[in-house]
């Protein structure tokens, strides 16, 4: 006969309990469920490949931080509803950390966060990119307005510009995607960026749904969508074929 | 003597069992070595370091520089990073958007990467060529998660529970 003594059944009470416990946590952990005390599911992948972390700056309240959260993943031009996120929307996880503390700058007309107080407040949760959205009066950003930047894994968000900004910073920091707009002045290494090609665009020519239209970070590169969100993302509203298909190989 | 076999027995299925259900990972109870590193034409010198409670970025694939750490020369972490002396701006007004790449020249710049007592840390440019060969040596005296073993675990059990009852 098995006997128990006091600590034993303490001990198998907790731990009952606790699964219990445990159990309810994981059940609700989709959309804002705490995971630990400082960081926030905000929507959890099932093949948890990519791990992102939203950051606030410049927010009054938490509302407005997750509804803008919520635009930028679930939103129309949200990465659940643009390609090829949507396809590997399963692959990714997105993260929050309320009470970031992250210190920014604007130097020259640019948002610039603070590497040190990003990377800190990122680490509470699982972050491969981090992207700190800074809530910007649109009126204020009319009269001057504000750059957004990415630099290595962080992308530092003007959230007065269009809701495609998160999508165009977010694949230059994780998928090697250079702008396709012209800029003087401004050279690229054709090494490093596959979205833009030499005159004939022998890289994506053979690829269905390609073109091949002058002008991708400098005059003489070509680009293989006449107007993506690498281009302009307030005309163009997709990647194009040959772009999607450069991302996904780094969110698969 | 049997008592004591009991126990440990419970002890280790309650372990076993608990770590299954609650699979999910706690960065308080992970640590980073957060590397402070300087950029200056093409090459790139250590700083300094420092232990933090949290975790690390995964193995990331894109980007023209490669970090390693090794343990012992035993590879633990490797991963890809974006050119430190670039940074895209972008700006969209009157239905164009203008910025670029733009050069940032040298630059002060931080690496996060698991953290190891004693760290090797290599960095490889994009024509494999090293730039960076560090010895680091972290003590590990952080001030991690204090909660360790069955009870620091019962501990972050009740602590999760109060802030879902908050």
């Amino acid at each position: 006969m098995l006997r128990l003594n006091k600590v034993q059944i303490i001990v198998i009470f907790i731990f009952i309990v606790s699964i219990i416990f445990i159990l309810r946590v994981n059940k609700t952990s989709v959309d804002d469920t705490k995971r630990s005390s400082d960081c926030f599911v905000v929507n959890e992948g099932k093949n948890e490949k990519v791990n992102v972390v939203f950051l606030p700056y410049g927010y009054s309240d938490n509302k407005k931080f997750l509804s803008d959260i919520d635009m930028y993943i679930n939103g129309e031009f949200g990465f659940k509803n643009l390609e090829p996120f949507k396809s590997n929307f399963e692959n990714i996880n997105f993260y929050s950390v309320m009470d970031s503390n992250v210190k920014c700058d604007v130097v020259d007309n640019t948002i610039i966060c603070d590497e040190l107080s990003t990377r800190s407040a990122a680490s509470r949760c699982p972050n491969d990119y981090i992207i700190v959205l800074y809530d910007r009066d649109s009126i204020k950003d009319f009269i001057v307005p504000i750059r957004s930047s990415a630099y290595l894994n962080l992308a530092s968000i003007n959230t007065a510009d269009d809701p495609l900004v998160v999508p165009h910073e977010f694949v230059h920091i994780c998928c090697n995607l250079a702008d396709e707009y012209v800029e003087e002045g401004i050279t690229i290494d054709l090494s490093r960026f596959e979205n833009c090609d030499v005159e004939t665009c022998p890289r994506w020519n053979f690829f269905n749904g390609t073109g091949c239209y002058q002008g991708c970070g400098e005059i003489n590169f070509y680009r293989s969508i006449e107007t993506g969100i690498m281009r302009n993302y307030l005309i163009g509203k997709e990647y194009g074929s040959w772009n999607e298909y450069l991302i996904s190989r780094y969110i698969q | 003597m049997e008592r004591i076999f009991n126990f440990k027995i419970y002890t280790i299925v309650i372990l076993l069992l608990s770590m299954s259900v609650y699979g999910a990972i706690d960065c308080n109870k992970q640590s980073y070595l957060l590397l402070e590193l300087h950029y200056k034409d093409g090459l790139i010198t250590y700083l300094d370091h420092s232990t933090k409670v949290g975790c690390a970025p995964g193995s990331l694939k894109a980007g023209n520089f490669k970090i390693e750490v090794l343990d012992k020369d035993k590879l633990i972490y490797s991963s890809m990073f974006q050119d430190p002396s670039k940074m895209f701006v972008d700006v969209g007004e009157n239905n164009k958007i203008s910025g670029g790449l733009v050069d940032v020249g040298e630059k002060k710049f931080y690496l996060a990467v698991p953290a190891v007592e004693e760290a090797n840390v290599k960095i490889y440019n994009n024509e494999n060529v090293q730039v960076l060969n560090a010895d680091i040596q972290s003590t590990q005296s952080v001030t991690r998660s204090r909660n360790v073993g069955l009870f620091g675990w019962v501990e972050d059990l009740l602590r999760n529970v109060s802030a879902l009852l908050k």
